[in-house]
């Protein structure tokens, strides 16, 4: 499990995150790796409001044939809100669940708002499974 | 993030290199906010070198499209490929810029 409260804590995990990623199928994890950035961007900026005495955490299971990415916040739930609204296309903010939703297979929110979990089924014809 | 830009007479080139984070996208609103509420409103943006963009960097670009255009200029990007091309059609924002190869 990684944990971060700041964007400069975030920063210094990505290339380890990536390269978790990318044991299984390079081409899969950059994919992957965007959703997990904009989910991480959502939590420390709209769940944790950049409060750094607040924690991010972020969890990447891995199944023989699919990842499960969970990202938790210690805010006080903005999840549902969020992912009701459709993005406008001269909006400057707010594309960070339309991202998720398309690179991921499917995604749960839980009952408080303050997680999301969503899961990168591996294609085994060109990736390696677990 | 490497950012490097050169200006003649009203236009403004930039050329982005790496990756553009959320940290990314708040110096890069920083500086190319100060040309656009100056006298320039033509922006090329570089983008050969960029091999990710996330959602705060598109709506870095996005802001200084929606202020050129107040000042009849235009942001035109320039040279996205892969990821970063797949991630303004994804978004639609290929419809918002003006797109050259």
């Amino acid at each position: 499990m990684y944990s971060f409260s700041s964007f400069a804590e975030f920063a210094t995990l990505r290339d380890s995150i990536k390269k978790e990623l990318a044991q299984s199928c390079e081409e899969d994890a950059l994919r992957l790796f965007i959703a997990i950035n904009e989910g991480v961007n959502n939590a420390i900026f709209h769940g944790n409001k950049e409060d750094i005495t607040k924690k991010v955490y972020l969890t990447i299971a891995k199944f023989p044939h699919e990842m499960q990415i969970t990202i938790r916040d210690e805010g006080e739930g903005f999840l549902h809100s969020k992912i009701s609204e459709t993005t406008e296309l001269w909006q400057e903010d707010g594309r960070g669940l339309e991202l998720i939703k398309y690179y991921v297979d499917s995604f749960s929110l839980n009952e408080k708002g303050n997680e999301i979990t969503f899961v990168k089924k591996i294609n085994t014809d060109y990736c390696k499974a677990f | 993030m490497e950012i490097s830009i050169s200006t003649n007479t009203e236009e403004v080139i930039v050329t982005l290199v790496g990756s553009i984070y959320v940290e990314d996208a708040a110096v890069l609103r920083e500086k190319l906010i100060a040309f656009v509420e100056s006298e320039y409103k033509q922006f090329f943006i570089k983008l050969h070198g960029v091999d990710y963009i996330d959602s705060s960097g598109l709506g870095v670009l996005v802001a200084i499209q929606k202020k050129a255009l107040q000042k009849n200029g235009s942001v035109t990007l320039v040279g996205a490929k892969g990821v970063v091309k797949e991630l303004l059609e994804l978004t639609r924002l290929n419809q918002v810029f003006r797109m050259q190869s």
